[in-house]
């Protein structure tokens, strides 16, 4: 019988605890107002009649918090300092005794606008005349920053010479793409809860990474990063959008109104505070006629939205996991980060690949068309070898094999056989350099009663990483799964430091500390098994939760107890003899303590196991067929086949899980998810009635994911992360597929079924 | 959402008067699927909400077998009409309607007569009983009025109930002797983007009556001028009949341009959606001997 997932029941009868759920005594409630304007100068904000109202503790605008920040800039006000740069940017905040009370204190705060010119998308940015969203940048700012226009920042990569290599070849292929705007749309909003006392802050919240949240509000504060203590429990969702400020923001409240506060972010909010970067490519790619690639160029114009957050290092990221996995030898990459008045935008689930990947592997199927070659073959052709080094210089030689998983997948989605004439086949081959690695710390401790307990600071936010974790430490301690407990909260007070939990890198990294962990935990308990027994710690093994010495067999506990019962110290009489000398003085006749294994995957650990860069090549691909109603242009998956190489397996379920979820998420942008503004910055769907992620119905219904298990990673027993990238492998599979059905690539996501029938017209206009 | 006071009348009257008090400030709900949205988005504001469910008559759905009309209360739940062992065996189409209608969460809460009085153009229920010629039963205090739902659909969020009337029962006339009826409706967002009621009706000597109600791709649902088409031969022959002569109306059509895609995009649907429903209706009717 499958094991039911540890995280699952707690989810489905409601009894895991969300931040939402948590109640302190006295908090108050707060709430943010967001500005009615995509690009507007604030000429005066008067907040007295909401301070006047009854039941109001705090209102806060930029007078009371001037804190700018941004992982490469800081240009990003917590509340808008003298402008606004998108529709919702929070301008003001508020807390009160209860939700009612602070929506009405927001609708009495009067502020004065003078609107701006805004720039709503790409063709507005970069108009010669265009307004700015930034006047100016700070002066600290990096180099690197374009000044004078809208765009912020260019990255470049160049290998061999890409216009040499088009110049020899007579196929040179072209094309545009279009990538839409998308909302990660977690279950649960942004929250948090904050208290600050003479203690320092506490803060619980919705968070891939506490110990970030602990960094920034201690910053925020100018507190000591120990005066600040973060806490997340479940998660519901992330995807990398968990990077807000509404840490900040609870406990700047707290602060102003004395009492707790919770700040639950509406959806409005949550869409006005994070997306995912939309974008606009020129792909140019020369083969030779057999199909060898032997030049790339990309031009990509990344709409980085109103302020510049994370999103240069992501355009870096795109870069890379655009030139990844196939051989080329000329290579040109030019990536340019715009601002425009929208919001502003963070990681989501799989980086850069999502949009380049998506444009590269449907080019790559078209140009296999164009040659009349089999897109399977195509990519074995030009796909890296393991071991090989690919065109981005100095990073790690291929970690997988990629081109024995593709024949898999072939396989899997019996490729060969022959498909029904009303439905079209794509596939896509996506390799990421994985931004995971160091540190992470785990600590593990044993009870004498045999219970493992797991502490480390990677957070559960659906993916099933307490299961993961029970697993590693189960195998490598050797005792059964249901005596390991993972600790569900993480607590900067008492968790061990870690990164946080992004790039796909909870197994891989965190997983590795806590099986260093455990090892070092069993370590110890061997010396103390060779003590007690007075044989070498070579002579042990530990299985099952047992200790075999040669014929003599102790479990776990036995032995721990056995070590502390031993040194019990008899307290009131030196020098009596006990009569119960070797007898615990609680009422169980054992020993009671605990021993505590920890470990930190820091740089440099295991010879820089993972100090090459990417730590790891997280690979997916996919194969899809589809069927498109011609009369409504609606398009169904019929099947969906998904292969993930994550060299190890924990959880079947769990791995499964992380393919299908991946996968369907991308189904939304795929055929029906954009964030739609109007010329004005006006959000125009900010509900599930117009803004459309994928639903159930779209579930293919033969989909099956295939995982390949070489132990080729650098995480615990050979594995590698496997969360992100079969987002990016969907999308091409299925533009692919209904091309190859329709004779329609399209070059513009998402494929709605209007935009479908649209192109359908088209083509048969021009015949 | 603000603060407002929740009033719960026990009788029609009672509720009809607490709206005529409150005038502009008060909204009646039952399910609240519609309303309660609106207020949570911030859209509308009432200072006083009137919960209809407390409301004593209004529930159940019925059958007169001497006349055959259906009768629906105002409080019956799409999930009520969806599993209704009356709407089944008399109006079929009716229940797979319903089946399709949100999801069963909001099925669960919502009302049919909810879902009529908020006139949202983007539903279903409209279409198919802008088909049937439903009527629709209005009351005020103890006046009771009849409106055909033709006239009952003003605009989009519009609709002919006076401010301080309750919508209390939702009447279906039988249909005629040897019809069928198919529904189509074409979703991909959450609402319809475009749907089609066609009822086929068996005339003497191979003639096919064809009533054609559309609905969710313009502000209100229509019905067309009555189609006759050749009923014999193949039902995909009569379907395309039946497009061409509904072309017109079609191209007529003051049709929505949103999310869903644009004019001429609905226009395809909606020749589309007929095109399956005639093949479906007119098959029925032809094994209605």
């Amino acid at each position: 019988m499958t094991r039911i997932r540890e995280e699952s029941v707690a989810k489905v009868t409601g009894k895991a605890k969300y931040t939402s759920d948590l109640l302190l005594p006295g908090m108050a409630y707060g709430r943010v107002l967001g500005s009615p304007f995509a690009h507007a100068r604030i000429l005066s904000i008067d907040t007295r009649e909401a301070k006047a109202l009854p039941g109001v503790l705090a209102v806060l605008t930029a007078e009371d918090i001037k804190l700018l920040s941004g992982e490469v800039i800081r240009d990003q006000p917590l509340l808008a300092i003298e402008k606004v740069r998108h529709q919702g940017e929070p301008v003001a905040a508020v807390a009160a005794v209860d939700m009612a009370t602070a929506e009405e204190a927001l609708s009495l705060i009067q502020v004065e606008y003078q609107q701006l010119p805004a720039v709503t998308d790409l063709d507005a940015a970069l108009a010669p005349d265009a307004p700015l969203v930034h006047e100016t940048l700070p002066p600290e700012s990096p180099p690197h920053l374009m000044g004078g226009s809208n765009i912020v920042f260019h990255s470049e990569y160049k290998r061999g010479d890409v216009e040499q290599g088009f110049a020899n070849l007579d196929q040179v292929f072209e094309h545009w793409f279009t990538f839409p705007r998308v909302f990660h749309y977690p279950m649960e909003t942004d929250c948090a809860v904050a208290s600050v006392d003479e203690e320092g802050v506490t803060v619980w919240g919705t968070s891939q990474g506490p110990f970030s949240v602990q960094e920034e509000v201690a910053r925020a504060f100018d507190l000591p990063v120990g005066k600040v203590r973060s806490l997340s429990s479940y998660i519901g969702a992330g995807f990398g959008g968990r990077s807000g400020h509404h840490h900040i923001l609870a406990a700047f409240l707290a602060k102003k109104a004395g009492v707790p506060v919770k700040l639950v972010y509406t959806l409005a909010d949550n869409m006005a505070a994070v997306r995912r970067h939309n974008m606009r490519a020129r792909l140019k790619t020369g083969v030779k006629r057999d199909g060898t690639l032997v030049a790339r160029q990309l031009e990509l114009w990344y709409d980085i939205g109103a302020y510049s957050r994370r999103s240069p290092w992501i355009a870096e990221m795109a870069v890379a996991r655009f030139i990844a996995g196939y051989r080329t030898p000329n290579v040109q990459v030019d990536a340019y980060c715009i601002f425009t008045n929208t919001p502003s935008c963070a990681t989501y689930r799989s980086p850069g690949a999502e949009s380049v990947g998506w444009a590269r592997e449907t080019q790559f199927n078209i140009i296999a068309e164009k040659l009349g070659l089999d897109p399977i073959e195509f990519r074995l052709q030009n796909l890296l070898n393991r071991g090989e080094e690919g065109p981005l210089v100095g990073t790690r030689p291929q970690d997988t094999d990629l081109p024995g998983d593709l024949q898999k997948l072939a396989k899997a989605s019996e490729w060969k056989s022959r498909a029904s004439s009303k439905r079209g086949r794509g596939v896509a081959v996506v390799c990421h350099a994985a931004s995971a690695g160091p540190p992470s710390s785990a600590i593990v401790r044993l009870r004498t009663d045999g219970s493992l307990v797991v502490v480390c600071s990677g957070t559960e936010m659906g993916q099933g990483l307490h299961t993961a974790m029970r697993k590693i430490a189960a195998w490598e301690f050797g005792v059964p799964e249901e005596s390991v407990y993972v600790t569900p909260v993480v607590d900067t007070a008492a968790s061990p430091y870690d990164t946080g939990t992004g790039g796909s890198r909870g197994t891989t990294v965190t997983g590795l500390a806590v099986q260093m962990a455990t090892r070092n935990l069993k370590e110890q308990l061997l010396q103390i098994a060779s003590q007690q027994l007075n044989v070498p710690v070579s002579s042990f093994e530990i299985k099952e939760g047992k200790i075999l010495a040669g014929e003599k067999v102790y479990t776990v506990a036995e032995m721990l107890q056995k070590y502390y019962t031993a040194v019990i110290v008899q307290p009131w009489a030196p020098g009596v003899v006990s009569q119960l000398s070797g007898v615990s003085r609680s009422a169980h006749p054992q020993g009671r303590g605990e021993l505590i294994g920890q470990a930190t995957i820091a740089p440099g650990f295991d010879n820089g196991r993972l100090d090459l860069k990417p730590s790891f090549w997280e690979t997916g691909m996919g194969a899809a067929e589809v069927e498109v109603d011609r009369e409504t242009g609606l398009v169904k998956i019929v099947k969906y086949t998904a292969l993930g190489d994550p060299g190890k397996v924990f959880d079947d379920q769990t791995a499964r899980g992380q393919i299908e979820g991946a996968a369907m998420q991308a189904l939304g942008h795929t055929l029906g998810e954009e964030m739609r503004f109007d010329a004005d910055g006006q959000l125009l769907n900010d509900t599930l009635m117009d803004y459309r992620p994928t639903m159930m119905q779209d579930v293919p219904d033969d989909f099956q994911a295939v995982l390949v298990e070489n132990g080729d990673g650098p995480g615990a027993f050979g594995s590698r992360g496997m969360g992100q990238v079969h987002l990016s492998c969907i999308a091409p599979a299925v533009t692919s597929a209904i091309g190859q059905l329709t004779g329609v690539y399209m070059h513009e996501l998402p494929i709605t079924p209007c935009r479908m029938w649209e192109a359908l017209q088209n083509k048969e206009g021009k015949k | 959402m603000r603060r407002f006071k929740l009033h719960e009348p026990a009788s029609v009257p009672e509720a009809s008067q607490l709206l005529s008090q409150y005038g502009d400030g008060a909204k009646a709900f039952a399910g609240g699927t519609e309303l309660l949205m609106l207020v949570k988005l911030g859209v509308l504001h009432p200072e006083h909400l009137i919960n209809l469910k407390g409301v004593q008559g209004l529930k159940g759905i019925g059958y007169d077998k001497a006349t055959g009309w259906l009768s629906i209360g105002a409080l019956a739940t799409h999930r009520d009409v969806e599993l209704s062992p009356v709407v089944q065996e008399h109006l079929p189409v009716f229940s797979q309607m319903e089946r399709d209608v949100a999801n069963v969460r909001v099925r669960n809460m919502g009302t049919i007569a909810g879902n009529l009085c908020f006139a949202d153009p983007y539903s279903d229920p409209g279409t198919l009983l802008t088909c049937l010629k439903a009527e629709l039963v209005l009351q005020r205090g103890r006046q009771r009025r009849i409106v055909p739902i033709d006239s009952f659909f003003v605009d989009a969020y519009s609709t002919s109930r006076e401010e301080d009337e309750i919508l209390v029962e939702i009447k279906v006339p039988p249909l005629p002797a040897r019809s069928a009826m198919a529904y189509e409706t074409f979703k991909f967002y959450e609402r319809p983007a475009a749907n089609v009621a066609v009822m086929a009706a068996a005339g003497d000597g191979g003639g096919t009556g064809l009533t054609v109600a559309f609905g969710a791709a313009a502000p209100t649902p229509t019905r067309l001028e009555p189609i006759k088409v050749d009923g014999r031969g193949d039902p995909e022959g009569a379907a395309q009949e039946a497009v061409e002569k509904a072309r017109k109306a079609i191209d007529d059509l003051d049709l929505l341009e949103d999310f869903h895609g644009s004019k001429e995009y609905k226009r395809n649907l909606l020749r589309g959606l007929l095109r399956r429903a005639v093949v479906s209706a007119v098959a029925g009717a032809r094994s209605r001997k």
